[in-house]
């Protein structure tokens, strides 16, 4: 488990230290996908880089699977438990080909030739790259390079793996394959934190935190933060237009589901 | 008073064995005082249309005429009188302060030093950054909206005829997004506004007028009243339809007697709750 304990971060300017993070406090466990929303500035990115020890906490703790971010001799024992993926793929992606790029954290780490084959096929299986290893990267679409920095996390074998807005330079069909992967990690047991700022993205989520102004102002289940419009409005979050669809025919008496985001849930019931 | 794109045709790497038809037999004219919106799938088409538009890129085939005059060569060259934003485009921002770099532009267009930042404050006014607050300070002390509201004024102080933004919105949060929206809506008083971007929904219901490319080709071209009363053109373009409108299309198929097709969500909710009633 991650565990987040009062956390608190300032970053330090020429005028003043600016403070991105307040008490927070908030866990991810293995086989749990957490979305992250809150606007810009509220803190999210700062969060995930105190995941892996990228920053250190100013104030609290954060301990990776027992072992304190904070501890130097144990840097690359959170590194390694802990995967960062960022919002650009073109600044992630390092090798000449697919398959170099995915053995690239591997084989710096000395991993075994043969057991980093099987790593890199097994990630590129997982995103759904199979078949495109001899591929130069810069001709993948957005959503297959970002699926490729996915990879590339992956074949490290982490236990918990931190998206720091994976889809906001991406299409929607390379947000829906990005979201697919999520899942289906989430399902083979990985810890998945998500940081977005697409609202539908929190209704395929088992937990949703709201950042603002870097405190916790919501730490729960997606549907009742989804159909709880005043709430939303509160943390400056809009709904998707398909989720105000969701909520006029639910107030015009149709049966709609609790949380819906997707066209397939709101006419489920029609 | 517009820009024509006429019979255009590119292919890259042409000769080769890596061979892309990147765009062929184009024809659209984007006029002043018009916005258009330039829909597509990833690889349709929809960069090398705004490049082509801009003079970055000369097509092999077809002619770009400007105010009724040819244009281009054979080296591309950036139009006078036509504006890019490209993606992303703060992180070219590069002055000390952000009026010098909004300023950057009308002073290489020949302005001195007063009237260019003249301009350079008329143009952060446009983007509502106030210059008396944000003129002095250094562009990396910006939130990203904030950043990329600088860098549209950027293109905005060269005075551009036509205004060409590429995903203006991608990477912003909703109160960055508004701005923005309402910044591309209001630039259209002075310029023509072309906006290419793969999220119908988020400028559908401002655009004056949809182009929508798939493999390189037109394959609408219209008001874009008509594509959400036909939203299956978005799927035969390779596109998901907005989310709104796709409830309404799965709605029918499900045999609900739904007439006409909205936008807007308090009205697709009355026609979809009145389409069930009829039902029972």
């Amino acid at each position: 488990m991650i565990e987040f304990i009062d956390v608190g971060y300032e970053y330090r300017t020429a005028e003043r230290p600016v403070a991105a993070l307040r008490g927070v406090s908030t866990t991810l466990s293995p086989g749990e996908l957490v979305c992250v929303l809150g606007p810009n500035g509220s803190g999210k990115s700062t969060l995930a880089r105190l995941a892996n020890g990228l920053l250190r906490p100013g104030h609290g703790s954060v301990i990776v699977d027992g072992i304190g971010t904070d501890d130097r001799s144990r840097e690359w024992d959170v590194r390694s438990r802990v995967g960062l993926v960022f919002q650009n793929p073109d600044n992630q992606i390092v090798g000449t080909t697919v398959e170099e790029d995915v053995a690239f954290g591997p084989e710096n780490l000395g991993v075994e030739r043969e057991v980093m084959r099987e790593r890199v096929t097994r990630a590129l299986e997982t995103v759904g790259l199979a078949g495109l290893e001899q591929r130069e990267p810069h001709t993948l679409s957005g959503g297959q390079k970002q699926r490729l920095a996915i990879a590339g996390a992956l074949a490290l074998s982490p236990a918990y793996l931190v998206l720091d807005e994976p889809t906001a330079m991406l299409d929607l069909q390379g947000r829906t394959d990005v979201l697919e992967v999520l899942g289906a990690l989430r399902d083979r047991g990985a810890g998945i934190m998500h940081i977005t700022h697409h609202l539908a993205d929190a209704a395929a989520a088992d937990r949703v935190l709201v950042l603002a102004a870097g405190s916790v102002a919501y730490d729960g289940a997606p549907s009742r933060l989804l159909d709880d419009l005043a709430m939303l409005d509160a943390f400056g979050l809009t709904l998707p237009p398909v989720g105000r669809l969701a909520a006029a025919l639910r107030e015009a008496g149709a049966p709609v589901p609790s949380g819906a985001l997707t066209a397939e849930r709101v006419v489920a019931g029609l | 008073m517009s820009l024509r794109l006429t019979g255009v045709g590119l292919t890259y790497g042409s000769g080769t064995a890596y061979a892309t038809r990147a765009l062929h037999g184009v024809d659209v004219e984007f006029e002043r005082g018009a916005l258009v919106l330039v829909l597509g799938a990833t690889g349709s088409g929809k960069s090398t249309l705004l490049r082509i538009s801009a003079g970055l890129l000369s097509p092999d085939r077809g002619t770009v005429t400007l105010e009724g005059e040819a244009v281009g060569g054979p080296l591309a060259r950036v139009r006078p009188g036509v504006g890019i934003v490209f993606q992303s485009p703060e992180v070219q921002l590069f002055a000390d302060s952000i009026e010098a770099d909004v300023a950057f532009g009308p002073r290489n267009q020949g302005l001195s030093e007063e009237e260019a930042l003249a301009e350079a404050h008329r143009a952060l006014r446009a983007v509502e950054l106030d210059p008396d607050v944000f003129g002095t300070r250094s562009p990396f002390t910006l939130s990203g909206g904030e950043a990329r509201r600088a860098a549209i004024a950027g293109v905005l102080a060269m005075a551009p005829g036509y205004l060409l933004l590429d995903e203006p919105t991608a990477g912003l949060d909703l109160a960055g997004r508004e701005a923005v929206r309402r910044i591309v809506a209001g630039a259209r008083t002075d310029s023509g506004v072309v906006v290419v971007t793969h999220d119908a929904e988020e400028f559908l219901g401002i655009a004056d007028r949809v182009v929508l490319l798939a493999e390189g080709a037109i394959v609408f071209d219209g008001p874009p009243e008509t594509l959400v009363q036909e939203p299956v053109r978005f799927v035969e373009a390779g596109l998901r339809p907005p989310e709104v409108l796709r409830a309404q299309m799965l709605a029918r198929e499900r045999g609900l007697p739904v007439g006409s097709f909205s936008l807007d969500p308090d009205e697709a909710a009355v026609l979809l709750a009145g389409a069930r009633e009829g039902t029972r």
